[in-house]
């Protein structure tokens, strides 16, 4: 009973239904944003959306039932079933945004095309190198907000009002967007707030370049080492295979001087004398 | 000495470090509520005793160090900025000195210090650094020189960006950032319509200037990290040709041998 469920999910046909059923609730869900369509057919595009989010609820279940509690292993099925299970908590009074997210089923796209499986786990696997400078800037950008919240807050507080304010309005300038605006509101009181700008932008900005830099680099270095590497290797390779060569060559060369010391004396020294 | 050999093994010991670091953490998280003014007006007092109370946990410490490294303390440039950052939490913060009281959260950024990992990282990005100090001394001089000649140039059509030398070179960073250079430009270009040559220059000039800048910060990770990997393969394989050089060489020298052998024994 089991195979058979796994043999069905796992099915050719089975996968490109689902697939099919993904893209057409991406439309209906896109339809359902136009308050015209929502007039005219929002009966209808409720029932199908109903409808398709039981056919995932029974693809989930069927997958659930195949594979046992190793179905939790795999991480992309524990993004399939948050990405149904949204649709399935109520969605009224205070969790009405939740309303919204039942969009993200489009995602299950991700997770049912086996070639977009593979662009997302790639770039998954840049995130480690991007950890650890991302925390530094963190760090920086919370011990910015804290002095700038200490030092500007009584005179500009839209920008520097509490701590949260402050933050954002920091990721604001770390983006470079309209930063001169708030600089100049700043100086106007402070004059000596350039310092504290200009620090952080230079600071900021450098860090965000070596974000991508270690983006760049851990993609670069996959490519480039392991072409440069094989490379390597082969010539190391035929090196070796040389050496062998004259080393055996050597080793022959050698015996036949050994031999030729052997025989000859043998016949010099019999009838010499 | 075998006190100083004791403190050593106590700020060198894992528990030891791990508690500064605690320490370094739930300091941060106070130095963010005093911010607040709801917090500071409740438990201002509270703060402010856990906050003398975590500085001196940390000076603590740091003589600890001091004392347990004695004047090699100085030498490792990480102690230096410790030293520099507690310091300023111990200077008195009145009257004009008032600013140094937003500097107390930079203790926060001992933290970089005490965790080996941040350190690691944060030295990987000041290694880039010396690639770009001279594209960056360049960059300096390109914006100086255009300063002063805004500053003639414009001074007395918009004063409010160009009016002096200190105004003129935050205007010119600004430019340089591309953060609304335009409304600049189109105010001193209403009064000087051939401002834009010094504009469209200045701006081709030192966006140029910046993105070599990237470039040299770019090509110094690269080089690093591809290099390094490549280097130790190399390394092995040249280690590896040496051994088998070497078997050819004992070999050779052992047939030379042999010939001699025969040669002196045909001459006898």
């Amino acid at each position: 009973m089991r195979a058979k469920a796994r043999a069905l999910v796992e099915h050719k046909g089975f996968q490109r239904l689902v697939i099919v059923l993904i893209v057409f609730n991406a439309v209906t869900l896109g339809l359902e944003t136009s308050q015209r369509m929502v007039a005219d057919f929002g009966g209808v595009l409720h029932v199908i959306d109903r409808v398709t989010l039981a056919v995932f609820v029974a693809e989930l279940l069927l997958r659930i039932y195949g594979n046992g509690w190793r179905f939790f292993t795999d991480s992309w099925n524990v993004f399939d079933l948050l990405v149904v299970g949204v649709a399935l908590v109520p969605a009224a009074g205070p969790l009405s945004v939740l309303r919204t997210l039942r969009v993200l089923r489009v995602l299950r796209l991700v997770s049912a095309v086996p070639s977009m499986r593979r662009v997302v786990s790639g770039l998954l696997a840049a995130v480690p190198g991007m950890a650890s400078v991302a925390s530094l800037l963190a760090l920086v950008i919370f011990v910015a907000g804290v002095m700038a919240t200490k030092l500007f807050g009584a005179i500009a507080p839209v920008y520097f009002g509490d701590l949260g304010t402050t933050l954002f309005t920091l990721f604001q300038i770390m983006t470079g967007e309209a930063w001169p605006d708030i600089a100049r509101v700043v100086m106007a009181q402070a004059p000596l707030a350039w310092i504290f700008f200009v620090i952080y932008i230079l600071i900021s900005s450098f860090a965000v370049l070596n974000l991508f830099i270690a983006v760049v680099v851990s993609g670069m270095e996959d490519q480039v080492t392991s072409d440069l590497a094989e490379a390597e290797e082969r010539n190391a390779e035929a090196q070796a295979a040389s050496d062998a060569l004259i080393l055996e060559e050597v080793r022959a060369l050698r015996a036949e001087v050994a031999e030729l010391r052997a025989s000859p004396g043998r016949v010099e020294e019999g009838p010499m004398p | 000495m075998r006190t100083r050999d004791r403190a050593r093994a106590l700020v060198e010991h894992t528990r030891f470090q791990k508690f500064i670091i605690w320490v370094i953490v739930v300091n941060a998280v106070t130095l963010g509520l005093e911010t607040s003014t709801t917090v500071t007006r409740n438990f201002g007092d509270l703060l402010h005793v856990a906050d003398h109370l975590m500085l001196g946990i940390f000076v603590v410490e740091l003589v600890m160090r001091l004392y347990a490294h004695g004047w090699r303390f100085f030498t490792d440039s990480w102690n230096v900025f410790d030293f520099l950052i507690v310091g300023i939490s111990l200077l008195p913060a009145t009257g004009p000195f008032s600013v140094l009281r937003a500097l107390r959260v930079l203790r926060v950024l001992r933290l970089i210090s005490a965790v080996p990992a941040m350190r690691r990282v944060v030295s990987g990005l000041l290694a880039a650094v010396p690639g770009m100090a001279s594209i960056g001394a360049l960059l300096g001089l390109i914006i100086y020189v255009a300063a002063v000649m805004a500053t003639k140039l414009f001074g007395p059509i918009s004063p409010e960006y160009f009016g002096d030398l200190g105004t003129t070179l935050f205007t010119l960073f600004q430019t340089m950032t591309g953060e609304a250079w335009p409304d600049i430009a189109r105010e001193v270009m209403a009064q000087a319509p051939l401002a834009w040559i010094f504009f469209v220059i200045y701006i081709l000039i030192s966006s140029f200037a910046v993105l070599n800048l990237f470039i040299a910060v770019i090509v110094s990770g690269m080089e690093k990290t591809v290099t390094d990997d490549l280097v130790a393969a190399e390394e092995q394989h040249a280690a590896d040709q040496a051994s088998s050089d070497q078997l050819i060489l004992a070999e050779l020298r052992a047939l030379r041998h042999e010939v001699a052998e025969l040669r002196s024994r045909e001459r006898a």
